[in-house]
């Protein structure tokens, strides 16, 4: 059977699925009224921006860690200043998004820097990348939150929040953090423990994939100053996860699985800021640190700005990169592309494809 | 042709795409809620192509469906007691095949195979370029590809 048969088959079973149209709905009719009292939308926005503060109140006094949600107004374009790494590999440090005002008729929208993964497809074709997207959240369940970006991608699963197209987590449903403790060390680092549950210790299916969940969890709780993280089940160190039974019992940072990652690794969220001049930084292990960004229009596939932008090193060795644009070329859909040009065949190489919106992907 | 005409006489085809798009559980709703909204937009009276403006309002709705839902339901349907009763027969293989799509490459897949559209149509009807279809469908199959193998 071909594809296109194959595809035809599988509609036609989902197609049989469907339920009965519903009926010819009254409200219809309502809304039709040329009678019908139209909602003021000031009224709507009001009421509307009053639900959501009361949604969001909590969150915003909620210091949980340190960590600080962004908050935007909605319409109105986001002010969020995209982030830049500060240190060295081993602690990729992302400085919390600014908070913006609101003014008190706008609706606001949480947004929460979580790492995300870009979707290979079907199977992992060389390391997977990574990359912090501000994922806007109006509210938050009320099971397993506590409020900070940690919780908000090991429940993404239960949120209303639409992932950037192309990117996804690794980390399995059922998997929860059981308590969040921090400490300063003897040797005086900002240590979090994560006290996991026990599908945790499962792994995400393959050796890759735990890792990547690993650098997901650990990328995400080790913004805003956390230089370790140990990795607890029932306050013991866990001395097997995953399909191999790696060890998780010395605490691990951003450059313990690095090398496990996509050669190019953006590391703040890719946003368009009030002035409409975006940044790209991140680190990267390319041939001679010679990366490409390009700017390319997501509907039309033509590239509208390519500049190259060389790493502090490369070729075996992680150098940082960091290219702040000059022009307001993204426009709302665009896609920043970060790659490096083979020097087998000159193909782009290690592509990393990141959608861009108004104040986060 | 007026309203309720124009719903009987699209409900149905509707109801199937919106299946597609969002799976059976909340398909209704989605079509209810853009039939709400097509037809107390100001601009219905003068849409020419009622049957194209509604595909692309069902569109519209499905892409602000909460994305996990089906996900969640198909979670739920996984560990349901026996005696639980689907609001609908299920086909969980397909489902589960489906639910690796983005809400945009299942309206691609859709209107490219089951509604025998044109790229440049397909992108007409959903406010994107012909690349972009183009782009949709190739990843939609390659995101298929344990199912068509």
């Amino acid at each position: 059977m071909t594809d296109e048969k194959k595809i035809k088959d599988l509609l036609a079973r989902m197609v049989a699925m469907s339920p009965t149209p519903p009926t010819y709905p009254e409200e219809i009719e309502m809304a039709q009224r040329p009678q019908s009292p139209r909602r003021s939308p000031a009224l709507i926005l009001a009421v509307s921006a009053a639900a959501v503060l009361a949604l969001a109140l909590p969150l915003l006094l909620f210091q949980g860690g340190g960590e600080e949600p962004a908050v935007t107004t909605v319409p109105a374009p986001a002010t969020t200043a995209p982030s830049t790494p500060t240190t060295d590999p081993a602690v990729t440090t992302t400085q919390p998004p600014a908070t913006s005002t609101t003014t008190p008729e706008a609706l606001i929208t949480l947004e929460w820097p979580v790492f995300l993964v870009q979707d290979p497809g079907n199977s992992f074709i060389g390391n997977p990348a990574i990359a912090p997207f501000l994922l806007p959240l109006m509210g938050m369940p009320d099971e397993g939150l506590t409020g900070s970006p940690i919780d908000v991608l090991v429940n993404l699963d239960q949120l209303d929040v639409v992932l950037p197209d192309g990117w996804s987590t690794v980390v399995p449903p059922g998997v929860e953090i059981v308590e969040q403790t921090f400490e300063m060390t003897e040797e005086g680092l900002n240590r979090t423990t994560l006290d996991m549950n026990e599908a945790f210790l499962e792994g995400a299916g393959g050796l890759l994939a735990d890792i990547t969940m690993l650098n997901q969890l650990i990328y995400t709780v080790s913004q805003y100053d956390i230089d370790e993280v140990l990795f607890t089940f029932g306050g013991e160190p866990i001395e097997a996860f995953g399909s191999e039974g790696l060890s998780l019992v010395e605490p691990v940072n951003g450059g313990t699985f690095i090398d496990d990652l996509n050669p190019i690794f953006v590391t703040g969220p890719v946003v368009v800021g009030g002035d409409g001049l975006p940044q790209v930084a991140g680190w990267a292990n390319v041939f001679e640190a010679a990366l490409v960004v390009q700017i390319v229009d997501a509907n039309t596939g033509v590239v509208e700005y390519e500049e190259p932008v060389m790493a502090t090193c490369g070729t075996g060795c992680w150098g940082s990169f960091n290219l702040g644009l000059d022009t307001p070329v993204i426009d709302v859909g665009d896609h920043v592309l970060v790659f490096w040009y083979s020097a087998e065949d000159g193909e782009p190489a290690d592509v990393v494809t990141i959608p861009v919106g108004t104040s986060g992907p | 042709m007026d309203n309720e005409e124009t719903y009987r006489l699209y409900a149905r085809e509707l109801t199937e795409y919106a299946t597609t798009l969002v799976g059976p559980f909340d398909a209704a709703d989605v079509v209810t809620d853009s039939c709400l909204k097509a037809f107390a937009s100001r601009g219905w009276p003068e849409v020419l192509n009622r049957r194209a403006y509604l595909y692309r309002t069902v569109f519209s709705v499905a892409k602000d469906h909460h994305r996990s839902t089906m996900s969640r339901r198909l979670r739920e349907l996984k560990v349901a007691e026996p005696h639980t009763v689907a609001p609908v027969e299920v086909d969980l293989d397909v489902l589960i095949a489906v639910e690796r799509l983005s809400v945009q490459q299942r309206a691609v897949v859709y209107l490219t195979y089951w509604a025998d559209l044109a790229p440049e149509d397909v992108a007409d009807r959903l406010g994107v370029s012909t690349g972009t279809v183009k782009r949709h469908l190739a990843r939609a199959r390659r995101r298929l590809g344990e199912w068509l193998s």
